[in-house]
C-alpha cells in the first residue's frame, strides 16, 4: 500500500496524476461513501456527493499542503459537500434543513438500500433531530469510532467542544428512543 | 459534581446497534473506480478549458 505522502506527490505531478487518482479513489471510496451516506442518507444522493467530493479533491490537490493528513482534508471536503447538498435541497424547496433531514429519515422505512431493523430506524430518526454539529460528531464517534483529535481536525472544532456536542447528542438520542420504545 | 452530570450512560449506549442499517448496492464499490476516474478527468478538462478561456 502506498503511503499518503508519496500518493500526494504523485497526485501533484502531472505525469502521474491520473493513475494516482485511481489509487486515491480505490483507497478512500468506501470510507468517504459511508461518511457522506450518514449525512445525506439516500444512496443516489451519496453517489452524487461522493463524485463531487472527488472532483474537488482532484481540482484542489495541487494546493494541498501536507501539514494536515490527506484523509482529514478529504473528510472535510466530503462533509462540506454533504452539508452544501442538503442546504441546496432545502433552499430549492423553500423549507428548513431540519425538515429535509426529518423527511430523509422517515423515507428510510421504504428505502431499498436501508436494511436496518426497528431500533436502527428509530436511531436514524433520532440522529436526524440533532443540530448539525452534534449529528456529525455522533456519527463519526459512534459509528466510525474516530478519535476526538481526528474529528477536531476535520470539523475544525476544539476537542472540548466536540466532547460537549457528543454528550448532548447522546442525551437527546437516549431521550428520543426511550420515549418511543418504553 | 460536574463530572457526574456529564456522565454518559454507556450501558444504555451499548444496547444500540453499531451498524447504521444503510446498505450499498451489490458491486457498487467495484464499479465506481473506473466510472469516477473517467468522469472526473473529463469534467476537469472541461473545467480547465473553461477557466483558460476566462
Amino acid at each position: 500500500m502506498i503511503d499518503d505522502v508519496t500518493l500526494v506527490e504523485q497526485l501533484q505531478d502531472v505525469q502521474t496524476k491520473e493513475q494516482a487518482f485511481r489509487v486515491l479513489i480505490k483507497e478512500y471510496k468506501e470510507r468517504l461513501y459511508w461518511h457522506i451516506r450518514k449525512i445525506v442518507v439516500s444512496h443516489d444522493d451519496t453517489d452524487d456527493v461522493l463524485q463531487n467530493t472527488f472532483i474537488k479533491v482532484f481540482r484542489g490537490i495541487d494546493n494541498f499542503k501536507q501539514d494536515s493528513k490527506l484523509y482529514s482534508w478529504m473528510y472535510r471536503i466530503a462533509t462540506n459537500e454533504s452539508i452544501t447538498f442538503l442546504n441546496k435541497k432545502a433552499r430549492d424547496r423553500n423549507v428548513d434543513i431540519s425538515e429535509i433531514k426529518q423527511e430523509l429519515a422517515t423515507s428510510l422505512s421504504s428505502d431499498e438500500w436501508f436494511t436496518g431493523d426497528e431500533i436502527q430506524l428509530i436511531l436514524q430518526k433520532a440522529i436526524a433531530t440533532l443540530p448539525e454539529k452534534q449529528q456529525l460528531v455522533f456519527n463519526m464517534k459512534y459509528f466510525d469510532n474516530m478519535k476526538y483529535d481526528e474529528i477536531s481536525t476535520i470539523l475544525e472544532t476544539s476537542v472540548g467542544g466536540l466532547k460537549a456536542s457528543y454528550f448532548h447528542a447522546v442525551k437527546k438520542i437516549e431521550h428520543y428512543i426511550k420515549t418511543r420504545t418504553d | 459534581m460536574e463530572n457526574n452530570s456529564r456522565h454518559i450512560n454507556k450501558d444504555w449506549l451499548s444496547k444500540l446497534p453499531k451498524n447504521s442499517g444503510h446498505k450499498a448496492p451489490d458491486g457498487y464499490f467495484d464499479s465506481i473506480e473506473n466510472d469516477f476516474s473517467v468522469n472526473i478527468v473529463e469534467q476537469n478538462l472541461i473545467f480547465l478549458k473553461g477557466t483558460s478561456i476566462l
